[in-house]
């Protein structure tokens, strides 16, 4: 004995749990450099199809309106939003932030290309020009190294890198910094410490100057915050939460009708 | 006496049918662009069940059977409310209509408006990835360098360049069925209609928004409430017309 009550209650309570889960990471990572917040998407299951509507009725007529019910719902996907976060400006001359749609390309130690928008690069002892999120040191994917004796640093919106050396006041460039772009954003896999992976889905990396088709230029000695609005994030969070306690409501409910069932012939 | 037992348990199996289709609405209380059901009952005319003749009364009050039963399910239609979002393809429509998705094997209604580029840059579902059609039946392609795409209130895609310079790529097909009655849900936010038309102009897209759930929890709340006592109550008729049988067999027993 089932009802389909029971399961579908079940299932909602599943899909609002888990987008509490959704909720929970967004405002965990609310002051991450250039975190991209994600929501949760649902769907409606499968429906049971029981007589189609113009089936004949009780007196074999066609009926005008057919008989189905739906078997709960589901998780149909969480979507990123790589909607622009707010620019903070820092003091660090290689603090990067993208305003626009594009990507910076680090290498992983492994060789494994990977995308990010948190600009906090720093220069390692051989004077290369690695990403600091982790321990381990990501190279910026072109390549750019600092000379030892550079005093200023100065990097154009189009990414043009250029330093001033000691006794000599005239700037020279030393390397450009590049910009990736993906037609679908959403499709990137999120590796976590805020790096983004190319998948099948994203579409293959355009790789293009900063400030050209829609890459967006860069600022330096400023960074990208993470999108998320923690009012927002809370109303979901709310709705999440009392749209779980409903289905809780409905598992009661056909928790009772089963009980009354089983009671019927006791007396 | 018997027939009254048919009938409880007739009565008990709509009123459980009826949870069934509130646990589904309820559930998908947070799902984009979901139409609630409603279950539909109606009581069956009387007829004469000794002799299995539909239509036909019997000739005297005990040969009246009728009961009651699911008759089937209306989806309430109405629009659902719009939620901000800001996503550049989150897209909610207002007034009566859907948007036309299709895959290989044909096409497709949905109000769930979240969509995205596929890695061809086709515009599609986000969660399942079908193409979603123009009014010329063909798909939405936007191009890989545009800077900006805007979809103006007719469902027109209009994409900007980084020349600044834009162009309508298509206008997005909307679709209002026919006899709304006759609509079969799919599940996966997907519905299918025998005929459709184009809308009305006060059918209109917004983009940055999409469409809520319509699912009321209050009225949800009391049919579910509704339901359970009145299974209950058909339960108890059960119960008293046993009881009541009982006593019938056991004083006929006792003579």
């Amino acid at each position: 004995m089932s009802l389909r009550a029971l399961h579908s209650a079940g299932t909602g309570m599943n899909a609002y749990s888990f987008n509490l889960d959704v909720i929970a990471n967004n405002l965990a990572n609310a002051s991450t450099t250039a975190f991209k917040k994600s929501r949760t998407n649902f769907e409606d299951l499968y429906y049971e199809h029981i007589k189609p509507p113009g089936a004949p009725d009780q007196q074999g007529l066609p009926a005008p309106i057919g008989i189905e019910v739906g078997l709960g719902t589901r998780v149909a996907g969480t979507e990123g939003d790589f909607t622009q976060g707010s620019l903070r400006q820092t003091t660090q001359q290689l603090d990067l932030a993208i305003t626009g749609d594009g990507f910076f390309r680090v290498q992983d130690p492994t060789g494994i290309d990977l995308y990010t928008r948190a600009g906090t690069f720093t220069v390692n002892a051989n004077g290369d020009v690695v990403l600091g999120t982790a321990d381990v040191s990501r190279l910026l994917a072109d390549g750019l190294n600092i000379p030892q004796d550079a005093l200023d640093l100065t990097i154009s919106g189009d990414g043009v890198v250029a330093v001033r050396t000691a006794g000599n006041n005239q700037l020279q460039q030393v390397g450009n910094i590049e910009l990736t772009r993906f037609i679908n954003p959403q499709g990137l896999l999120r590796v976590g410490e805020n790096l983004f992976q190319e998948t099948d889905a994203s579409g293959q990396a355009q790789q293009g100057i900063p400030g050209q088709d829609g890459l967006g230029t860069l600022k330096q000695g400023f960074l990208e915050d993470s999108n998320v609005e923690p009012v927002r994030e809370l109303v979901d969070l709310i709705k999440s939460q009392r749209n779980f306690e409903l289905n809780t409501q409905v598992v009661q409910a056909a928790d009772q009708l089963l009980q009354l069932v089983a009671n019927i012939r006791r007396f | 006496m018997i027939y009254g037992l048919y009938q409880s348990a007739q009565g008990a199996e709509a009123r459980q049918f009826q949870l069934d289709v509130v646990a589904n609405n309820l559930a998908n209380a947070g799902a984009n662009g979901f139409k609630r059901s409603l279950a539909v009952f109606a009581e069956f005319p009387p007829y004469d069940p000794d002799h299995q003749i539909p239509g036909d009364p019997g000739h005297n009050l005990n040969e009246h059977s009728g009961g009651m039963g699911v008759v089937g399910t209306l989806t309430d239609f109405s629009q659902g409310p719009l939620q901000e979002t800001g996503g550049r393809f989150d897209l909610a429509i207002t007034g009566p209509g859907f948007f036309v998705v299709s895959d290989a094997e044909g096409d497709y209604l949905t109000r769930g408006g979240s969509f995205a580029l596929d890695p061809s840059g086709q515009l599609v579902t986000a969660d399942h990835g079908l193409q979603v059609k123009s009014v010329q039946g063909r798909p939405i392609n936007i191009s890989a360098d545009a800077v900006n795409v805007s979809v103006s209130a007719d469902g027109s895609v209009i994409e900007t360049s980084s020349e600044n310079t834009s162009s309508v790529v298509g206008q997005m097909a909307l679709a209002v069925p026919d006899d709304f009655n006759t609509v079969e849900h799919l599940g996966e936010n997907l519905y299918q209609a025998r005929s459709t038309s184009p809308p009305g102009p006060d059918t209109r897209i917004r983009q940055g928004y999409l469409e809520g759930s319509g699912t009321n929890p209050v009225v949800e709340t009391v049919q579910m409430i509704e339901a359970s006592r009145a299974f209950e109550a058909n339960l108890n008729m059960i119960r008293f017309q046993e009881e009541a049988l009982g006593r019938l067999l056991q004083s006929a027993g006792g003579r």
